[in-house]
Formats: C-alpha cells, structure tokens, sequence
C-alpha cells in the first residue's frame, strides 16, 4: 500500500531516470493517506473489518533459488482497528405530508401561515433542504472526499518548497486555512496570528497586545547566541511563557495555537515551532496552512502522477507476496507469480514481514471523521480552520473543517477530522472534543433546530426557549453542529519507530501516517530514503513545462516503453 | 511580433484527455496533430506531461492541451491528477482490435467515475484509428449505430499514418464542447485559490510554435 513517502521517493526516483515499478493491492492510491468518497469509504470500511484476504502464497517456488529465502508480506499492522461507525440522522425523511403532521403537533401556537408568505407546505419544503437523512447523504456520496489521514501544508513548509522547486504543483490546487480557533473557558476563540489580526482583535486588551507582539518578535528574531531563552533549555515552553508573566489568555494563545505545543512541550523545541509557524504567515493567506483542494490524498497520487509521466510503471491490485532475500539483500519480489528483480525495495511499513521490524509498533492515531450540518463558528463566509483542542496534561486534539468550497463535501455541509494520539481508542480519545463542539444527539429529521446560515439569525428550536438565555460562557447547544455522521477508527503511529534496524541493506520502510498536523515528517523520510538509494543524485530536480519540451517532441524517444520487464520495485 | 502578442488575447484554453486501451494509436493521434508527425514505432517519450496545439475552429482561435496518459492506461491507473479539469474527452478504438472498441464503454465509465463530472452532457467523442489498415474488423456502420445509440457520442475515423481526419477529429470536439456552451473548467474562477505555480496558463499569447522558432537567437 504504497503512501506518501512511497509515492514520493518513486516521483523521486523516476524523475532521475530510474525504472520504478508501484504495485498497490488496492484499487486506489495513498494506501493510510487516501481520500475515498462515501460509497468508497464505506468500501473501506467492510475490508478493514473483514480482514483483507490474504492470497496463498508458495514459499518453495521454483523461482527462488536454494541460496535464497523467501519472506511473506505480512500486514498485522495494517489494520485499522475500533472501527465505531455512526449515523444521528434517520434512513429516510418522512414524506412532507407526514412532516406537516408532525409539525403540527409540535408548534401549537405557531401562525399557519409563514412570514415569508409561503404556504405552509412551501415552507416545509424549503426547510426540507436542510433536513438531513442517510440516503440523501448518500446520493451525494461522490461529492465527499473524505481524508483518512488529513493534514495541513505549512506555507514555507518543506512539501510546499518541493512541489514547487519539482514542479508537481502544477497537479494541485490548495485553499488557505483562514482561520485558527483555539478552545478557551468553554468556547471557541479566533487566535489573532499575523500582525494585523493582532491590532485588530478585540479578544485581548492594548497591554497585551503589546505583549504578544514583542513575544512574538523575539521569537523569529531569536538566534542561539542572544540569550533571550537562557535558562530555560530544560525548562518548558509553559515556563518560559509564565515567566513573562503573560495573561492567561496570552499564554493559552501562544502556547496551544501559535506554537502548537501543550504544557510539557520543551522551551527550544516551542520556540521552533513558533518560528516555523510565524515564517509561514502571509506567505499565501493570514494563517500558515494550506489545504488540497479535494482533500490530502490528491497529494500521493500528484507524486505518482509525476513518476509515471518519467516513465514509472503502476499496476494497482496488485500485491506483493513476498520478498526474496539473499546475503541480507532484496533480490526480488514475488507477485502474482511472477518474480520481479530488483535493486532497491521500497515499502510500508503494513506490508513489512513481521522479521524486518524489531517488535510491534505500539503507538497509535486515534481519528475521527464527522459530516456535520453547519460549521463550529459559524460566520457569513465559509471558513477553513484548524484548531487545536488542548487537553490537560496530553496531546491535543487536532481539529480541522473543511466545507464545500474545498470540494470535500456537498453544500450545506461540512467535514470536520479530529486526530490525536491514541491513549486509549478513538471514540474516548476524541470524547472531549466532540462534547464540546458538537450536538451528538439524534435528530429525528422532522425539525430543523436552528437556521444554519449565520449566527445572527438564530431562532431557538421550539420547545427550548431557554437554550437563547443560557450561559454565555458555554456554547449554545443550539448553536453546535449537529453530527449526522461519525466515523471513528485507530491506526498505527509509527514516525517513532526505527524502521532500519532488521530490514536487509536495500530495503526501506516507510511509516504511515504520522500525528503531527504538517507534511515535514513524510517529506524527509522520503528524502533520506532517496539519499541512501542514490547518494549522489538530484533529489526531485524540476520538472520541464510542456513548452519547454516543444522543442523536442520529433526527437526526444525515450527508451521503449513496453519493454519494463524488469523493474524496480517501488 | 513584439505588438503582435500584446494585441493577442489570451485564448481559450481546452484540456483534451484521450482514452482508450494500450496500442490504439493515442500518442500517434496526439503526434499527428500536434507536430504532424508520425512514426511506425511509437516511443513513450519521457517527461511529456501534455503537449499544446492552436486550433482555430469557426473563427475562434482554441488552445488545446492534449495529455499523455503516460503508460498509466495499461493497468488502469489514470486517477485524479490526470483527469481533474478534463474539458473534452476523446475516446479511441483501432479498428483492427475489437477488444479495444469493446472498452470504449468502460472507459467512459471510468471517465466519470475519476474526473467526477456530474454533467449529463459531458463533451465525448469517439475517434477509431487506423482506418488505412486492410485488417480491420469493427466496421464503419457498426461503430457509427453504437455510438449514436448506445453513447449518444459522434464518431469519427481517422488515420494518423495517411494524416486522415486528424484535425477534423479536434475540431469536432471543440465543437461539440461549444454547443454545450460552458466556459472551460481551467478557467473558472474559484476565490481565494491557491495556485502555487502556473506554468501552463500564461504562455497562451506566445503560441509554442513562435518560442520554438529557431531564430529567436
């Protein structure tokens, strides 16, 4: 199941002139990192929790050789495991003669006739738009791009720097996260991040904003030899931060959103963050990040796209049965039958023989997947957020929502992706965050519990007059987006792990996805995969545009391309 | 020439993807039109993302991008980098292969799974190939009923060896994409989109045929 790091050591490969063949059980690419629409996930879903089938294979082939050994591909880690699947919505909506029936039981002294002039059975179906059931989910099941593993692109991030300098942006297209929210005393807070939010939020006062500017000056100012952090190398960023004797507002700003660290997140690896999240400010938008257009598993599949266009060869379902290995080196694979030689193997590490990895990985990613009616802020303009929701003493929950602009869901939705490391399983860990921002009840599809447009229409839902009086410290239920689908599920983690240790001298391993919200970690293990296959190559040197190859097109032949017959396996 | 490219305006620019089975002659019918070029031994050439063409149809001056599938027909692998912005898809059969006209089918069905277009009248037309050959074994008539009938697609038959149709062929996609009256999808507008290079948009007032003139040192 070849995935990010994979795809991007083959693009890597391919553009020096390497032959890479891309074998992929599956019939999509990206393997952990794939986008799926509904029907596809659901597809997904009933493989993962029936166990992917796994083909008998010969271990005394005649196409290996007495001096060789052959080693089964195992997969006991692919599999995602707690798989909690959950609809809040019914299978149908009742016929709109059986809604009015219904309306009229519940709104006794409501006015027959609407305010917008409507007859009551117009207005009924109107509102019926925004009432949600499963099958109507599903007929617009093609329109989601649901993202196992979704995650930001910093804007001076390494994958930025290499889709430009290789010229594989030219495949996609991003949208600028537009906003960082942060949770504080129950509720949802904008975090000001570039300087003119800083000036124009009414969140903190004039001292702290002074404050916060000079805070975050020093950081992307600061160098090893000015002193600033003395003492504070073995200490927390917290500490550092109190230190200052910052605001609890300030603190929790800087501390959970701008340097996306928790309580106990060392002081120099903070402030690097910092720096690396303020360096990305501006570049494309006022927050760091980007997002893919269509979800992060366009991503994969733009570095295969590039390794074929040079010439790579991909073959989706199928697999590879086994590894051939000979004096601690791949010799080959077998697949379907057939033996591939090879110099070098590339793989995942769910598709390692259980004898390359020292012991089992342990660590986990616990996710979530939500379809959610409305945004958890909602403004008048769609919005694209992160926010990372701090839990006392762990990770945070990373929380992003991407709505249909993004081409990620139908109108009228959202997605929203919840991940954080996995504690225990997906559905206690992310319990915190789904609690507080958003209405897990089931809706019975009969009433609509507020306009969904903008907050400054709200209408309380019949029958909870005293949801518009509530607190104002804690986020009206009313307000919360309603789930109308969930999707909880745990993966392996294996970024931690050392995935050189027991894998023959041309094997490499490539972790899936990892926890952090960015693409740094996938880009350089693929460039240091890259550097020990070819140290004295390119790595991704620039794609030629088309016009640039004009010039060429009588002459330029490259080699024949039907004759591949002896790959690289990738 | 300098005046020349400011008076010209940026023309439209069409993504053409053609489909069908390895061997139909897809490259031969791209290299055909683009270069006018053709060679018995087709080579994969190494690089070639998608190579650009002015077409003028009915007045109106077309830049075409016609993709290379790069090999990644042969095992079906065509996903979403590829068909993404598609706005006419030529689908082709050689005449001497049944199999490969057989698929026609399947190819459009894969078309529209992966470019995910929803639009009932999408662009498609059907292109058979190698109509110079003796052996041919799909007949002109049978095409013809079929694709009228079961694709509602208009069909053509070209050779690239005798240059037959070829540019008849584009321009009856380009037409057919006109009568549908959309705006191309590159073009679109989409608000705060963030291109992080575009190397394929700008250049449409220098035609490639003028970059590569040699005299130009």
């Amino acid at each position: 199941m070849p995935s990010m790091t994979e795809s991007i050591v083959a693009a890597a490969a391919s553009r020096i002139g390497k032959r890479v063949l891309h074998l992929d059980r599956n019939d999509y690419y990206g393997g952990m990192w794939a986008s799926f629409t509904f029907e596809a996930l659901q597809k997904w879903l009933d493989e993962c929790r029936n166990g992917k089938t796994n083909d008998f294979v010969k271990t005394s082939s005649p196409l290996v050789q007495d001096t060789e050994k052959s080693i089964t591909i195992g997969n006991q880690f692919s599999t995602v495991f707690n798989i909690e699947e959950k609809w809040f919505i019914p299978e149908k909506l009742p016929s709109v003669g059986n809604l009015l029936s219904a309306k009229n039981t519940q709104t006794e002294d409501s006015p027959k006739e609407s305010k917008d002039g409507l007859t009551e059975t117009e207005a009924t179906l109107k509102q019926n738009d925004k009432l949600w059931c499963q099958a109507k989910i599903k007929t617009m099941g093609r329109k989601f791009n649901l993202d196992l593993a979704p995650k930001l692109l910093f804007s001076r991030g390494t994958l930025v720097e290499l889709l430009i300098s290789s010229n594989i942006s030219r495949y996609a297209e991003f949208r600028c996260v537009n906003r960082i929210l942060t949770w504080q005393s129950n509720k949802l807070e904008t975090v000001p991040c570039s300087r003119a939010d800083v000036f124009a939020t009414k969140n903190v006062g004039l001292i702290e904003k002074r404050q916060l500017m000079q805070l975050l000056t020093l950081c992307v100012e600061y160098k090893p030899e000015s002193g600033e952090f003395k003492g504070f190398e073995d200490k927390t960023l917290k500490q550092y931060l109190e230190s200052k004797s910052l605001t609890e507002n300030l603190m929790h700003y800087v501390l959970y959103a701008i340097a996306m660290s928790n309580d106990t997140t060392p002081c120099m690896v903070g402030v690097e963050r910092t720096q690396r999240f303020l360096s990305s400010l501006g570049r494309y938008g006022n927050t760091p990040f980007l997002w893919p257009m269509y979800g992060t598993g366009e991503l994969p599949q733009c570095f295969c796209r590039l390794c074929a266009v040079f010439g790579g060869v991909y073959h989706l379902k199928r697999a590879a049965d086994s590894v051939i290995v000979a004096n601690n080196e791949c010799k080959a694979i077998l697949s379907d039958g057939s033996r591939l030689d090879c110099d070098h193997l590339v793989m995942g590490v769910a598709d390692a023989p259980p004898e390359f990895l020292g012991s089992v990985p342990k660590a986990g990613l616990s996710r979530g997947i939500f379809i959610i009616d409305r945004s958890i802020s909602t403004t008048d303009k769609e919005s694209l957020t992160l926010l990372q929701f701090p839990i006392k003493g762990k990770e945070p929950i990373t929380v992003i929502e991407a709505g249909p602009s993004t081409h990620v869901c139908p109108p009228g939705l959202y997605l929203l992706h919840m991940t954080t490391k996995q504690i225990d399983n997906a559905v206690n860990d992310l319990k915190p965050a789904v609690d507080a921002l958003l209405h897990s009840e089931y809706a019975d599809g009969t009433t609509i519990r507020i306009n969904t447009d903008t907050q400054s229409t709200q209408t309380s839902k019949e029958g909870d007059s005293s949801a518009s009086s509530g607190e104002s410290n804690i986020l009206n239920e009313s307000l919360k987006p309603q789930i109308l689908y969930a999707l909880y599920f745990n993966c392996p983690e294996t970024s931690e792990y050392d995935l050189s240790q027991n894998v023959p001298s041309n094997v490499y391993l490539c972790s899936g996805p990892d926890l952090a919200v960015d693409y740094e970690f996938a880009v350089k293990q693929a460039k240091s995969i890259f550097s020990k296959m070819y140290p004295d190559s390119e790595f991704l040197p620039r794609a030629p545009d088309p016009e640039e190859l004009s010039l060429e097109v009588d002459e330029a032949a490259g080699p024949p391309f039907q004759s591949s017959e002896e790959p690289k396996e990738e | 020439m300098k005046e020349k490219t400011i008076l010209v305006k940026q023309n439209p620019i069409l993504k053409v993807v053609i489909l069908g089975n390895s061997n139909v002659g897809k490259s031969c019918l791209m290299n055909r039109f683009v270069s006018n070029s053709f060679s018995e031994q087709t080579l994969h050439t190494l690089g070639v993302e998608f190579l650009q063409k002015d077409l003028d149809v009915n007045g109106i001056i077309y830049t075409l991008q016609i993709w290379d599938t790069a090999g990644q027909e042969r095992f079906r692998t065509l996903r979403t980098p590829f068909y993404r912005g598609t706005d006419i898809c030529l689908l082709t059969f050689a005449v001497d292969d049944v199999q490969s006209f057989k698929t026609i089918e399947s190819w459009k069905k894969e078309f529209l799974q992966y470019s995910r277009t929803t639009d009932v009248n999408f662009p498609f037309v059907v292109v058979a190939t190698k109509v110079d050959l003796q052996d041919r074994v799909v007949s002109k008539d049978e095409a013809d009923k079929w694709c009228s009938e079961y694709l509602s697609a208009p069909y053509v038959e070209t050779s690239s060896k005798t240059d037959m149709n070829i540019e008849t062929a584009f321009t009856l996609a380009v037409e057919v994409w006109a009568s549908t009256e959309r705006p191309p999808e590159l073009k679109l507008s989409h608000t705060n989109l963030v291109k992080l290079s575009r190397p394929i948009n700008g250049s449409a007032a220098c035609p490639t045929a003028e970059i590569v003139s040699p005299k130009c040192c």
